[in-house]
């Protein structure tokens, strides 16, 4: 989904699927928390979860990593304010590198919170009960 | 975009002329005439394939609606025997089934097929007979559903279908065969639409519609494409799983030989959850299409909202076992999905609040469209507040399948759908069809909606927590269940009414009520550009846009593109065209000759229908016969409207630019078609491989001791032989592409010949193992693989040998190659799916085996 | 600029001006919040008498349901509070705002409403959910253990004799209050849900699993519960009887739950029970009758209710299922005896009904 134009103006590689990075990481991190641990209970109904906590510990901590790298390279690319939709509504390369900036940090704000929600039952839960 | 200032002026000069303005209208008139009589069937026009559409999915609503009523009616009292227990449970699962996949789903294809070329400023969507297949497959498939009741033959094994109530041939008669093949039939119609839709959004934008000027509208059916890529195609392989079950008693969800009935649980929710937001997202884009038009400012928090969407979209996606929270999961299981069950509503929030937000900040203009969305809203936050709840596992574990959730189910999906949806009717209305819908009736309606709806519906969540399970046909007296379900009955009564004046006011004759002004609501988006009453044409010129609101930002806007001063304003050779644009920052790229009415896909989708049907009551010759000339008239569609080889190379498009009439590979349409289609392809593959590992974790002994071992030669012959197929095919490709015309119909012989060869050793290795389907799942599983990795080598096969005849034909060449482009990249997907399971079957049981 | 927009488009458009005028002046949208409340105040109303149903989830005799009902008001509470917010944003901004707010209002409204305050309030709840979860559902090894099987359309239920052996019974559980039960629940059929709405949340029984649902009664009385999840034509007619007893009483009704029948073996019914076949399907210990298709009968007068709880164990009622079972229960895997003469019934009904 390559932009057609080139050049070096800032946003020259802008790709759409950039804005799924974040999201993309969430979803891994949710299947390898549930796929591992639903497949531990299934093997060893006995043997407690301090492996899928650390598992999931893990897991945790490189996605957060991976949202954060993604988020610092986009951070600021839009001119950072409270007064909404700064730029990112015009007819230019940059707006469109603003909005697309934008919009790929926002997605990191809810990866972030979705991911940590998803490590919350490890902290509780012992037991394959 | 490199705007040329002389050229511009020249076009404009040009335009100047009114007499060539006129016979500019009239070359275009003539290109997208819609035909008459009976041949106006023929359309495939988005238009008119839009409307169609939506009127065949309300009516589905409405027959849907009939039932809920007759549930409703024996349900008001208690005790009731108004009807027996065998119809009312058909009339509640065809009620269910019947507004999912007839109504709730296909209405987003509908409108959008309708809105989103307007939206766009483009012509028509890139594929209209796609579309028009879609249509009839939808129709043919929603009437044999529905007609099942009148012959007592309805499902009624609930919407959800679940095994082994429906896979026990005793309990379920014909019925569940005619959910299973005719919804599959639906949902692959569904996809159709939804590769449409998607290719639309990313190439057909205007030139200048950056990806940051999108309307929202787009971003949400981009959105919602591509969850429907991901989430109906496992549906499909569980529907595979099962009619193999009921019909060659394959025992994928019998215990007793090892099945498992969770198993189309968890592939039935992972294509219902997404489904609700399926059904959800569109609904609340076309709120973000009306907000900023009644707050007469641009929407607030462009960004939030396109967060919201996306991030809805994934998240959705974790959420399917909270459909299963009773089913007796590890709670470590329940507590992820609990999680992301909560995380959604945090997008959902987002996205009510830049609607709130976008309202305070202008200055609100009141009319029916803005009646039915603040009603919606006033719902819908109560079924999301319920949705919260449920989220919780334990809590959930009282409230799931009582009525509490009947009562949060209709408040998200009336509210977040339904009441948007009514908005979205008198909003376009005026659009589509040049006259206005009635102030009047539509506040009548609204308000006996709005009460109907909460008198009918609110007192259900009391009944739930007081212990009144779902589908239940009738209840004893005495609980304190009489006057909520009294009140329910006589509110979906009243709601009903409301929703006839809809119908009424759509219906009414309106010969001589005055046309709508032009824009009647000063909305600032492309679609409003319409003339009144609508031309056939789509847009008098593809719009030049430097703004989301160009109809409010951009000066003379609706002048110039009235007097042709923007792209494409011209039919020379009287041919449908439409521009194609690239993703990011919409310049033209291509001048897409679109194809014009046809009854071959009628026919197509008629036969196609035929093989669903046929099989359905276990004809079989009929269903050979039927897909042989469905195949047959799939094959004259192609060969006559697809990959054209055009008079020259390219053509002036106006503004001093110039775009070529062919194009292959990536940057074409078709291309991206077939890579969008095969990506849900591929969702149902990995399906059925989930279903594999699905069976490794829940038994010891899957795959049992030796397997794997049996014929391996067999297996790794067919891969092999097939993977040499895939190399001869994309040498073939590219050595087209250098020119080499002689190598080329050699290269295509041998990867026919090698995938013939490859097909039958991989048929044979099953056999050859000794592998009896019916005897226990791991054999049925292995089979199922081979089935479909064969099936995928079969279409291959086909595809090849067209390829050489379009050679031999002269349509494929050197220069015009799209065919070998697409047919090279759907090999590209069999490759993986023959690598896949040839490393499942052969190579897992070595790993992973048990015994 | 927005202020000039929406007076030109009102000037020019007519008819969104008597929109809007009209639903200002008689204020609409506020009597349809009203209309919603009126609904709520009385649904709330009828409440106070029907929620001390026995088959209420409020009508709480159990821990787990408990629990649940307490974390019902609050959610309601905080739910309301929201939706307040929420609608009265949206009537403020479309009915009675007389300017836009300020772009900067507008985006810290997203941020606090739509981000912060969702991510803190729904953290919050996840945390609550798996942590209450943890809680929840813990077996005592010691507890008693009881087998329940849902069949199309009744249950069959085996408990931990006193002497180790299992002790069949049907559509009726039977639970010491205080303690901490563990249910064993299966299906050979289709998937039925095991509730009892008073005590705890449901679990579903599926065939070839065994789902374990603990569950912890804390007030004696009598309660119902019902099959949850669709299983076929009669699913509205699966019900059963549950009875918490205090942990003593129970010990000493299941000693005499484990005694054969206690009828004469020489009642008239019991020769007709046996030459009308009956015996093929149901077991009454201590007769010949040693079927193990339907329900166990062998105390079925001392049961709550017939028919897996719906109908009364009369003379009356036990004729009414014997003569028209398909009737009574649509489906129902039982023929109906409806060619035996009336006098028979009536004596087969009677043997029956002496069975406590």
């Amino acid at each position: 989904m390559a932009d057609t134009t080139t050049g070096r103006r800032p946003g020259h590689r802008d790709q759409l699927i950039g804005l799924t990075i974040a999201p993309l990481i969430w979803a891994a991190h949710f299947l390898v928390c549930y796929v591992f641990a639903a497949v531990w209970c299934a093997k060893l109904p006995d043997a407690g979860l301090a492996v899928p906590r650390l598992v999931v510990a893990a897991a945790t901590v490189v996605a957060l990593g991976g949202i954060g790298l993604v988020a610092l390279r986009v951070f600021g690319q839009w001119g950072f304010t409270l007064r909404e939709e700064p730029r990112h509504d015009e007819d230019t390369v940059a707006a469109r590198h603003a909005f697309l900036s934008r919009a790929t940090f926002l997605l990191c704000g809810l990866s972030a919170v979705a991911t940590v929600y998803d490590a919350i039952p490890a902290l509780f839960l012992s037991t394959c009960r | 975009m490199k705007v040329d200032q002389e050229a511009i002026a020249r076009h404009n000069r040009q335009q100047d002329d009114p007499a060539l303005r006129k016979a500019q209208e009239e070359r275009l008139m003539k290109a997208w005439e819609t035909p008459t009589g009976w041949r106006y069937w023929s359309a495939v026009n988005n238009s008119e394939v839009g409307l169609w559409y939506t009127a065949t999915a309300f009516a589905f609503m409405l027959f849907a609606g009939v039932l809920a009523l007759i549930v409703r009616a024996q349900l008001a009292v208690p005790e009731n025997d108004l009807v027996s227990a065998e119809f009312f449970n058909q009339a509640f699962t065809l009620h269910g089934t019947a507004m999912m996949f007839l109504f709730a789903v296909p209405i987003f294809e509908a409108v959008a097929i309708l809105l989103l070329p307007q939206m766009l400023g483009a012509r028509d969507l890139p594929f209209p007979r796609l579309s028009a297949f879609g249509y009839w497959s939808f129709l043919i498939g929603g009437v044999f559903v529905l007609g099942s009741i009148f012959f007592n033959a309805a499902p009624q094994g609930g919407w959800f279908m679940y095994p082994p109530l429906t896979t026990d041939t005793r309990q379920s008669g014909i019925g569940a065969d005619i959910w299973l093949l005719g919804l599959s039939f639906i949902e692959v119609a569904a996809i159709a639409a939804a590769v449409e839709l998607i290719v639309g959004v990313l190439k057909c934008r205007p030139p200048g519609m950056r990806i940051n000027l999108t309307p929202l509208y787009g971003w949400y059916v981009l959105v919602v494409g591509v969850m429907i890529l991901f989430a109906f195609p496992p549906l499909i392989a569980g529907d595979i799983l099962f009619e193999f079950e009921r019909m060659l008693d394959w025992p994928f969800f019998d215990p007793a030989r090892g099945g498992d009935p969770l198993l189309w649980q968890h592939l039935f929710w992972i294509f219902g959850h997404p489904e609700v937001y399926i059904i959800f997202l569109p609904a609340i884009a076309l709120v973000a299409m009306i907000v900023p038009t009644f707050a007469q400012r641009p929407i607030f928090g462009y960004s939030w909202i396109v967060l919201a969407a996306i991030g809805t979209g994934f998240i959705s996606f974790g959420l399917w076992v909270h459909h299963m929270f009773t089913t007796g999961l590890p709670q470590i299981s329940l507590g992820f999905f609990s999680a992301a069950s909560e995380a959604v509503a945090i997008p959902t929030g987002v996205q009510i609040f830049a609607f709130l937000a976008a309202l305070l900040a202008g200055r609100v203009v009141y009319s029916v469209p803005m009646l039915f969305v603040t009603g919606a809203l006033a719902i819908f936050v109560i079924g999301g507040l319920t949705g919260v709840m449920v989220a919780i596992a334990p809590f959930d574990w009282q409230a799931h399948d009582t009525y509490f959730v009947v009562a949060h189910l209709h408040y998200v999906l009336i509210g977040g759908m339904l009441f948007p949806v009514v908005a979205g009717l008198y909003y376009f209305y005026p659009m589509v069809a040049g006259k206005m819908l009635s102030p009047r009736l539509g506040r009548t309606a609204f308000w006996m909606m709005f009460v109907g709806f909460n008198v009918g519906f609110f007192p259900m969540h009391f009944v739930g927590m007081w212990g009144m399970p779902r589908r239940v046909f009738t209840y004893p007296a005495g609980f304190g269940w009489e006057l909520p379900n009294m009140l329910s009955t006589i509110g979906a009564f009243v709601f009903a009414t409301g929703f006839l004046f809809v119908v009424w006011d759509t219906l009414r004759p309106k010969g001589r009520q005055p046309y709508a002004p032009r824009n009647v609501w000063n909305a600032g988006t492309l679609e409003w550009l319409a003339e009144v009453p609508d031309k056939p044409w789509g847009v008098r010129s593809i719009p030049f846009v430097q703004s989301r609101y160009p109809l409010w930002d951009q000066k003379n806007f609706m002048r110039d593109y009235d007097e042709g001063r923007f792209f494409l304003p011209d039919a020379h050779e009287v041919r449908r065209e439409t521009l194609v644009t690239s993703i990011i920052d919409a310049e033209p790229i291509q001048c897409l000759r679109v194809p014009g009415p046809t009854f071959k896909t009628f026919w197509a989708a008629m036969f196609t229908g035929g093989v669903f049907v046929f099989s359905t009551f276990h004809m079989w010759t009929a269903a050979v016969v039927s897909g042989v000339l469905a195949l047959c008239a799939i094959l004259a569609w192609l060969w006559t409207g697809t990959a054209l080889v055009p008079e020259k190379e390219e053509k002036d498009i106006g503004l001093g630019m110039t775009a070529p009439l062919y194009m292959s590979g990536p940057r074409s349409v078709g291309w991206w078609a077939m890579f969008i289609t095969m990506l849900g392809d591929m969702s149902a593959f990995f399906s059925l491989i989930f279903g594999y590992f699905f069976y490794w974790t829940v038994h010891p002994d899957f795959p049992p001791a030796g397997a794997g071992a049996d014929a391996p030669g067999w297996f790794l012959l067919g891969a092999g032989l097939l993977l040499a197929s895939w190399l001869a095919t994309t040498t073939a490709r590219r050595v087209l592409s250098a020119g080499n015309e002689a190598a080329f119909p050699m290269l295509i012989v041998a990867a026919i010949l090698a995938a013939a060869g490859g097909t039958a050793a991989l048929i044979h290795a099953p056999a050859a193992a000794g592998l009896d389907p019916t005897a226990d799942v791991y054999p049925a599983t292995v089979w199922v693989l081979v089935i479909w990795t064969a099936v995928h080598a079969g279409a291959g096969i086909v595809m090849q040998l067209y390829c050489l005849a379009r050679f031999a034909a002269r349509r494929l060449t050197a220069t015009y190659d799209i065919d070998i482009w697409n047919v090279a990249l759907f090999w590209h997907f069999v490759a993986v799916t023959v690598a896949v399971t040839t490393a499942t079957v052969v190579g897992f049981p070595h790993v992973g085996g048990g015994g | 600029m927005v202020g000039t927009r929406v007076e030109r488009l009102v000037r020019e458009k007519p008819w969104l001006q008597e929109g809007t005028g009209e639903l200002r002046r008689r204020g609409r949208f506020r009597s349809a919040t009203g209309t919603a409340f009126a609904v709520a105040t009385l649904a709330v109303a009828a409440s106070l008498a029907g929620c001390q149903g026995p088959q209420s989830t409020l009508h709480v005799a159990g821990r787990e349901a408990g629990e649940m009902a307490s974390l019902l008001w609050l959610l309601v509470w905080a739910a309301g509070v929201i939706w307040i917010l929420v609608l009265g944003t949206a009537v403020y901004a479309t009915g009675i705002s007389r300017g836009p707010v300020d772009d900067r209002v507008a985006n810290v409204m997203i941020l606090a409403g739509g981000v912060f305050l969702p991510t803190l309030v729904l953290g919050g709840l996840v945390t609550w959910t798996v942590w209450t979860m943890s809680g929840l559902r813990v077996p005592d090894e010691q507890g008693l253990r009881v087998a329940v099987s849902g069949e199309q359309w009744w249950w069959r239920v085996a408990y931990e004799g006193p002497d180790g052996n299992p002790v069949a019974s049907a559509n009726e559980i039977r639970l010491p209050a205080g303690e901490t039960v563990t249910l064993e629940l299966s299906s050979p059929d289709v998937i039925h849900s095991f509730w009892i709405p008073s005590i705890a949340g449901k679990m579903d029984m599926i065939p070839g699993r065994v789902n374990e649902l603990v569950l912890e009664p804390t007030k004696p009385g009598i309660y119902r519960g019902v099959c949850a999840e669709y299983c076929g034509t009669s699913h509205a007619l699966m019900a059963f009887s549950v009875v918490v007893m205090e942990p003593d009483a129970f010990a000493a009704w299941l000693a005499e739950e484990a005694r054969p029948a206690s009828a004469s073996s020489a009642h008239e019914g019991l020769a007709l029970f046996l030459e009308n076949g009956c015996g093929a399907c149901h077991a009454i210990r201590g007769t010949e009758a040693d079927g193990r298709v339907g329900p166990d009968l062998t105390h079925v007068a001392s049961r709550k209710s017939l028919g897996a709880g719906i109908l009364p164990v009369t003379q009356a009622a036990l004729e009414e299922w014997i003569t028209h079972t398909r009737e009574v229960k649509p489906d129902a895997r039982m023929p109906p005896y409806d060619m035996l003469p009336e006098a028979e019934i009536a004596t087969i009904a009677g043997y029956l009904a002496s069975l406590k």
